[in-house]
């Protein structure tokens, strides 16, 4: 057998990088509160109610309002936050709402593009995965398993590696999505397992939303080219269906350059970019039933050459590099509401995930130069939820539910082709079950007391408990304040716990990383069209899962090892008009201090900030819309470190010009701007740079 | 910093954006902190005043226009402040709660609440013929023979009109309804109760 080396690492070892962070907090802070405090002030001369005249003055404000008036009057409710539809002032959370709207006016192309427009959100590509985080906290190989990824309110992290997948490996399209709810802080409480830092909910698009055929095609650059097919009805008997495929290319960057590499073709991947993607989605309700399932199958080309050792170099510039991941699920939903207030839902469900990569490595042997190392990982789970929830003695909305999952199949194994050796052939199982329950407690008419908790029972490593508590304080109809605090847990992958099975006992031992969360957030609605929101945040992480090095004995094995504490700040302004205007901007401040390596993480940029704007030009059919998103400079895995930068994209949407017609015509990048994201451990590279200005041609037409 | 430094500085500046906040009491208005009835409950009222009944559907010339909920309310006291002194075509506006299917016949508009989704063929099966003006979000509600279907999309209100179900029903709604409004084309529900 080769040395473990030899083996595609997914998870980074620690950085080695020391850095000061002792860096001015409060000044930024009160600088960002300065900034609110500006317009705040100019609306509240405009004020000429008393505070705290509440619920009739809407109410007698909505009646003046005319139909179209009224139209335009947005309901600010949430479904993801406490598991029921609930307005967003009340939700126990600071939470996002990305409406379809919105990705299309922006010119959104992928989950992690709308993602990368949420405050405190960053995603960043290694030319194989994209991966996502929040709040200062990316660890380069983390592929976004400490946030939960639910299409629906179905779990879409896979057991093996608990990637929350946001590029061409999402399991839907982006033009199936309604909304994207994105529930920052904790959620084990509800959700359990992944629920670490957030929780996002993608809401899909039902039959009646589409309401017959849509096709849709777009041509970008690199060769990227999309088509879709999707046919959406709601019927007379109440059957809504909604059928949707997709298929996607792209030939990538043809010349992409690495120095690291430049004894190979002077450093260049040739024609190496490339992948392709197919997806599909159906879903049909009828009364309170919803089944639905999606699928995916992504091919990738790895133009990197990562998972080198000293022993087996992985050849740079050799087209065998790829990956393929396949997703699949089925979920079968009943939800209803008996005439007591009860509400019922139960839900079963099927989830498979695949990866299958090649990596061709040198091994040194002067008879055979190219070694085909395989790896194939493969999951098969079943699970199912009771939930059920009722309103008690007016003050009170109870929620409780339980929840049983089995990955029956958790399989890895790691062989090379010719000659057939096999390195890894692991068969594993794991289940769990939970209990939780939630209460909604209307103490005071303006003062709302949530909290809840969660039980969970691992076959693997035990029992956890999750609590949560809100206070949300609403003193007049635009002021909410939040008090949230909150335990979470993201559960050891089967990729943590068995793929250096074979070294150490440690992995018997592995338990969760554990998260406490303090945050107070403060929401201002300021006249008709602002708002404004404020959040101070404490993370304290405990028994954070890293990938060690026993320098004793030369092996690798993964432990509970770290801790790490975040702090900072987040602000957000957003406004909206009738005619479609509107425009956010966010800025966050994070702090993040890595106990083991005694400085801040690595790729955790201590300064995020986002604006977006779009603008109607003309006649509500033709939108600009222009996107700013930037970060500070962020520490890499090897030493050294990334510039920080700014991105502009900018889109111009049109729809109803051709009736049924809608066209976009996107810039990404529009300044060309170089910038670097930081690479795992995995990688001979310090840091991967970014593709440059592209553009797309999109057009979709209904009928 | 050391973590207890930071939650300390934290905490101050958590009362320092209270205070700021506490300056902030600005005027409620309808962008404020909207829910989903209070809205739907406007255009409940509106529709009082973009539907034309026959003379027959009133009583007497200055009868009331009665708003009926079927089934149980979502609406509580705002739907209430809502219409309270208003006056359409000089006929004032009522809310009543209706406590079995037999009242629906005596409204002019019936709201006819989620609870009763399983019911709905029976509930429009009464109103078949009647000059009463069908308000619903149940889903699919126009496609199943209801007049007017509030759905919630992308956190606004967005309705939904069936005019032939309205026009046997013999109500004309305005055109200016029409035009901000989805039309959905099916037949109006027949009677259950046939002779």
């Amino acid at each position: 057998m080769k040395t473990d080396s030899t083996r595609p690492q997914r998870r980074s070892p620690k950085p080695v990088r020391v850095r000061g962070y002792e860096h001015a907090l409060t000044t930024a802070l009160a600088v960002a509160w300065f900034g609110l405090h500006a317009p705040a002030a100019r609306a509240s001369e405009a004020a000429s109610a008393p505070a705290g005249s509440s619920t009739n003055a809407v109410v007698r404000s909505l009646k003046k309002l005319s139909l179209e008036e009224l139209m335009e009057v947005k309901v600010e409710k949430v479904f993801g936050a406490s598991k029921h539809e609930q307005k967003l002032t009340e939700a126990p959370s600071a939470v996002t709402i990305i409406s379809a709207d919105e990705i299309k006016k922006q010119g959104h192309r992928t989950l992690a593009e709308i993602l990368r427009s949420v405050p405190g959100f960053y995603a960043t590509y290694d030319r194989g995965y994209n991966a996502i985080g929040m709040r200062g906290i990316n660890i380069p190989g983390d592929y976004g398993g400490r946030l939960l990824l639910t299409v629906d309110g179905h779990r879409l992290n896979d057991p093996i590696f608990d990637t929350a997948a946001s590029g061409t490996d999402f399991i839907l399209d982006v033009d199936l999505i309604e909304r994207v709810e994105v529930i920052r802080g904790p959620g084990s409480s509800l959700y359990g397992n992944n629920a670490f830092f957030g929780v996002i909910n993608v809401i899909t698009r039902q039959g009646r939303d589409v309401q017959g055929a849509e096709v849709a095609g777009s041509v970008g650059s690199f060769d990227t080219y999309t088509g879709r097919v999707s046919y959406g009805n709601q019927f007379t008997n109440g059957v809504e269906l909604l059928l949707s495929g997709m298929l996607y290319d792209s030939a990538g960057a043809p010349r992409l350059y690495y120095p690291e590499f430049a004894a190979i073709n002077h450093g260049v991947a040739e024609n190496l970019d490339g992948g392709s993607a197919r997806n599909a989605f159906a879903s049909i309700s009828w009364r309170g039933f919803s089944l639905e399932g999606g699928w995916v199958e992504r091919q990738k080309t790895w133009p990197t050459a990562p998972f080198s050792s000293a022993d087996a170099i992985t050849i740079f510039n050799d087209p065998h590099f790829a990956t393929t991941d396949t997703r699949a699920f089925a979920d079968l939903k009943f939800q209803h509401t008996f005439e007591s207030d009860w509400e019922v839902m139960a839900r079963a469900y099927y989830d498979y995930y695949q990866l299958q990569s090649q990596v061709p490595y040198d091994y040194l042997d002067p008879f055979q130069p190219v070694y085909l190392n395989e790896q194939l990982a493969q999951s098969g789970s079943v699970g199912g939820e009771v939930q059920v929830s009722k309103s008690w003695l007016e003050q009170h909305r109870v929620t409780a539910g339980a929840e049983v999952r089995a990955d029956f199949q958790l399989d890895q194994k790691d062989y090379d082709l010719s000659p057939h050796t096999t390195y890894l052939d692991s068969a594993e199982s794991a289940s769990y079950f939970s209990l939780y329950a939630q209460d909604e407690y209307q103490v005071l008419p303006d003062l709302i007391l949530n909290a809840g908790v969660r039980y969970d029972h691992f076959n693997t490593f035990g029992d956890t408990v999750n609590p949560r508590a809100a206070l949300i304080y609403q003193p007049w109809t635009p002021t909410t304040f939040k008090l949230l605090y909150g335990q979470a847990f993201r559960a050891p992958d089967a990729y943590e716990r068995y793929y250096e099975a074979g070294n150490k006992d440690e992995h018997a031992n592995l338990g969760p990383e554990t998260i406490r969360s303090y945050e107070l957030v403060c929401e201002q609605k300021l006249g008709l069209h602002w708002s404004a929101s404020g959040s101070l945040f404490y993370n304290d992480i405990k028994d954070l899962i890293v990938y060690q090095y026993d320098e004793e004995d030369g092996l690798h094995f993964y432990g509970n090892l770290d801790s790490v504490q975040t702090a900072g700040a987040e602000v957000e302004v957003a406004a909206h008009w009738a005619s479609g205007l509107c425009g956010r901007a966010s800025y966050t401040l994070a702090h993040t201090d890595d106990h083991q390596m005694g400085r801040r993480l690595s790729n955790s940029p201590e300064h995020l900030g986002k604006v977006s704007l779009s603008v109607p030009v003309w006649q509500e059919k033709v939108f600009a819309s222009l996107e700013l998103q930037g970060m500070s400079n962020r520490d890499t895995v090897r030493g050294g470190g990334v510039d920080g930068f700014l991105v502009a994209n900018v889109t111009l949407f049109s729809r109803e010009l051709v009736k049924g017609l809608e066209v976009s015509a996107s810039i990404y990048n529009l300044f060309d701007q170089h910038y670097s994201d930081p690479a795992s451990g995995d990688f001979t590279q310090n840091a991967i740079p970014q593709d440059g200005r592209q553009f797309r041609l999109k057009a979709t037409w209904k009928f | 910093m050391n973590p207890p430094i930071l939650i300390r500085r934290l905490g101050l500046l958590g009362l320092v954006c209270l205070w700021l906040a506490n300056g902030w009491a600005v005027a409620a208005d309808p962008g404020n902190g909207v829910s989903e009835y209070q809205l739907k409950a406007a255009y409940l009222y509106n529709f009082t005043k973009f539907t034309d009944w026959p003379a027959n559907a009133f009583a007497t010339t200055n009868a009331p226009i009665i708003i009926g909920i079927i089934g149980e309310d979502p609406f509580g006291p705002p739907l209430d402040e809502t219409v309270r002194g208003e006056l359409v075509n000089h006929r004032p506006l009522r809310i009543k709660r209706l406590g079995t299917d037999a009242e629906l016949r005596g409204c002019q508009v019936v709201f006819i609440s989620r609870s009763e989704a399983d019911r709905l063929p029976a509930v429009l099966g009464v109103l078949a013929g009647r000059p009463v003006l069908t308000v619903s979000d149940i889903n699919g509600f126009a496609q199943r023979g209801g007049m007017v279907n509030l759905r919630l999309v992308s956190k606004s209100v967005k309705m939904e009109v069936n005019p032939m179900a309205a026009k046997a029903a013999g109500l004309k709604i305005s055109s200016k309804l029409l035009q901000l409004a989805a039309i959905v084309e099916t037949a109006a529900p027949t009677s259950t109760l046939k002779p």
